[in-house]
């Protein structure tokens, strides 16, 4: 069962994860007011236990100035309803540059519950730079999992990345967590920020 | 003792299912251990009196001695009333050949025979497979005749596979290759030893220094990764997962499943415990022999030293692309080296000895290079096709090496028969060699990151 994505950022602050702000609305009221509070650019996504991938059905839009939030609010709503009628609500998020990473997990048929890191954005499955440890790791196994990967080599804040990995497999190991996706696992030089996330129980 | 000591060494053997008739398993198996076999061996079949000048029993019930060990090479449908009266008659352990169990679905008949095995506390391996090779104690249940698959010599690899015919190929292959083995134990359907128990008898095993695996998959993903972890620290185990396409994940919820397919987590189970892993069966075995013949090295600095410059050119690739490093030499090390070489050859790293280099110029070179303790490991690349090089480069490396054990040294060499028989010679002598830069650097690469892990490295 994929839990709301606003309880799955909850989860990921519990253990200390960072998230990109954001709000959780329920109506086009709620939206202005927090894109108010973000100030634009804000990105809006559906947040529905329905819907997993997000981007191709629509369920994604990028407002860059305040005048197109109403429009833009409309059109999530609109595409979500033709998927499903089960909508938790929009989460109004900022927008945050950086390094596109991703960690996830699973629970595999022989070895339990494991974890992956590496390249993240959408093109994660075409370009399959990925590798996976058991859970729980260590530091170490955190260091040589980012090693594992291309994308290791471009990574700017190996520590923050490292602390989220060892995050990540302790919220999985106590939260009963049966699948996970942190992508974009959004990095820069201040910060390593979750910036999309789905957690099944 | 271990129980499993009555499979790998038991006094006593019988072959339940021997046979006349020379092309039957049973009657192969049965050679093996007459080749071979010091301890006392019982040939078990109603039909026949004498086999091989060997009393032949009608049940293993009659034959008069304890008998550690049965293997057993009869129709499946026979096997639990063969491993019962193994049981009544106190056999420790039995090596199942016999397949027309779970593979085919006849998972009822394979708990039967477990659970008759249980009851008299008796081991088995298998069934449905090739079971126990042993070069120490000349166990050999491989059901191919030796002119079809020769059985290799002596060495400190043992390999535990889950496929059979691999195995047998692998062990024919190492005879003509001249790569020594310990063990060999194709686990089948592993109804009770498995790849885990088998793990943690090698690990323990001072016949065995390299352990080899192959595995399709586990029944006990986190007892295997627990028991890896455990060898790793004592001996290099090398691992290959065959069935890396095979059917993706049927989840597609998220991203993580979809590329979670069980290689993939597999080995990265692999690497967290320290394993290395093959990309696949060539390499499987270049990496256990270097781990076979040479010590660890005690950093990532590999010099290079050739006969000719297109390879002192791969080689050098191959060593950045594997994030290894060249070896800079010490300037006395330089110095002795040019005054030993011709002023048209270059010393520096690689060392290109040019193509008129014979084999005492390598040997004058390779002492000083191997002593330089700026160099981790060396790499020698010598091209056999240039006729100033004598076979004896076979004896200077030979002896270069034993002179110094600490520094591995591996040797690439391409070419055709002529380069094959040195090869051939020079693995004899455990001198690990490979047929291209590429093979070469990879197994020097395997050697310097199991040394990281065990420690023996400084990380940088």
């Amino acid at each position: 069962m994929k839990i709301p994505d606003h309880k799955a950022y909850r989860l990921l602050e519990k253990y200390n994860i960072t998230t990109a702000k954001h709000v959780f609305v329920e109506d086009l009221k709620e939206a202005r007011e927090a894109a108010g509070k973000l100030s634009t650019p804000v990105v809006l996504k559906i947040d529905s236990p329905k819907i997993v991938h997000k981007s191709t059905a629509g369920c994604i839009q990028f407002v860059y100035s305040a005048g197109e939030l109403d429009a833009k609010y409309n059109l999530l709503i609109r595409n979500a309803s033709r998927k499903t009628k089960e909508v938790d609500g929009v989460i109004v998020q900022e927008l945050i540059d950086g390094q596109e990473f991703m960690i996830g997990s699973k629970i595999d048929e022989q070895f339990d519950a494991v974890i992956c890191f590496g390249l993240g954005g959408i093109h994660v499955e075409a370009l399959r730079d990925v590798a996976f440890r058991l859970i729980p790791i260590k530091k170490a196994d955190a260091e040589q999992l980012i090693d594992d990967t291309r994308a290791g080599t471009i990574l700017k804040s190996r520590s923050r990345v490292l602390k989220t990995l060892l995050n990540a497999s302790r919220l999985v190991e106590k939260e009963g967590v049966s699948e996970m996706d942190i992508n974009p696992l959004i990095v820069n030089d201040k910060a390593a920020i979750a910036a999309d996330v789905r957690i099944m129980k | 003792m271990n129980s499993l000591d009555y499979i790998f060494k038991p006094k006593s053997v019988a072959v339940i299912g021997a046979s006349r008739e020379p092309r039957k398993f049973g009657h192969i198996i049965l050679e093996n251990f007459v080749r071979g076999f010091v301890g006392r061996i019982y040939p078990v079949n109603p039909g026949v009196d004498e086999l091989m000048g060997l009393r032949c029993y009608k049940s293993i019930l009659d034959v008069p001695d304890t008998v550690d060990l049965a293997v057993i090479i009869i129709p499946a449908g026979y096997v639990e009333q063969a491993i019962s009266e193994c049981g009544r008659k106190g056999v420790k352990a039995a090596v199942i050949i016999s397949g027309g169990f779970s593979e085919i679905g006849e998972c009822e008949r394979e708990a039967g025979i477990m659970e008759t095995a249980e009851k008299y506390g008796m081991r088995l391996v298998g069934p449905n497979c090739i079971g126990v090779f042993d070069t120490y104690s000349h166990v050999d249940t491989m059901f191919s005749p030796v002119y079809r698959q020769d059985r290799p010599s002596r060495g400190n690899i043992s390999f535990i596979s889950q496929s059979g015919a691999y195995g047998t190929a692998i062990m024919d292959k190492a005879a003509a290759d001249n790569m020594g083995i310990s063990k060999f134990v194709s686990i089948g359907n592993r109804v009770d030893v498995d790849e885990i128990e088998l793990l943690r008898y090698l690990g323990g095993d001072q016949n065995t220094d390299v352990v080899v695996l192959y595995l399709e998959g586990t029944k006990d993903g986190r007892g295997l990764f627990k028991v890896l972890k455990e060898v790793t620290k004592k001996k290099p185990v090398v691992a290959m997962k065959g069935g890396r396409t095979g059917e993706g994940s049927n989840a597609t919820l998220s991203h993580t499943a979809s590329l979670a397919g069980s290689s993939e987590v597999f080995n990265g189970m692999f690497r967290q415990a320290g394993v290395i892993v093959a990309e696949n069966s060539e390499e499987l075995f270049d990496l256990a022999r270097a781990f076979s013949y040479v010590s660890l090295p005690r950093g990532r600095r590999i010099q290079v030293v050739t006969n000719a410059g297109g390879f002192g050119v791969m080689s050098t690739d191959e060593i950045i692309e594997n994030e290894l490093e060249m070896a800079e030499l010490s300037e006395e090390t330089l110095r002795r080296v040019k005054e030993v070489i011709p002023p048209y050859a270059v010393a520096k790293n690689p060392i290109d000895l040019v193509g008129d280099a014979d084999s005492s110029r390598y040997e004058q070179v390779l002492k000083h290079v191997m002593a330089d303790d700026n160099v981790d490991a060396v790499f020698v690349v010598m091209l056999l096709q240039l006729s100033s090089l004598e076979s004896d480069i076979v004896d200077v490396l030979i002896s270069v090496g034993t002179e110094f054990p600490n520094t591995p040294l591996l040797v690439c060499t391409t070419g055709g028969e002529f380069t094959r028989v040195h090869t051939r010679m020079m693995e004899k002598m455990s001198i690990p060699t490979y047929p291209t830069p590429s093979r070469g650097i990879r197994a020097m690469k395997a050697l310097i990151e199991y040394a990281g892990y065990r420690g023996y490295i400084k990380t940088r």
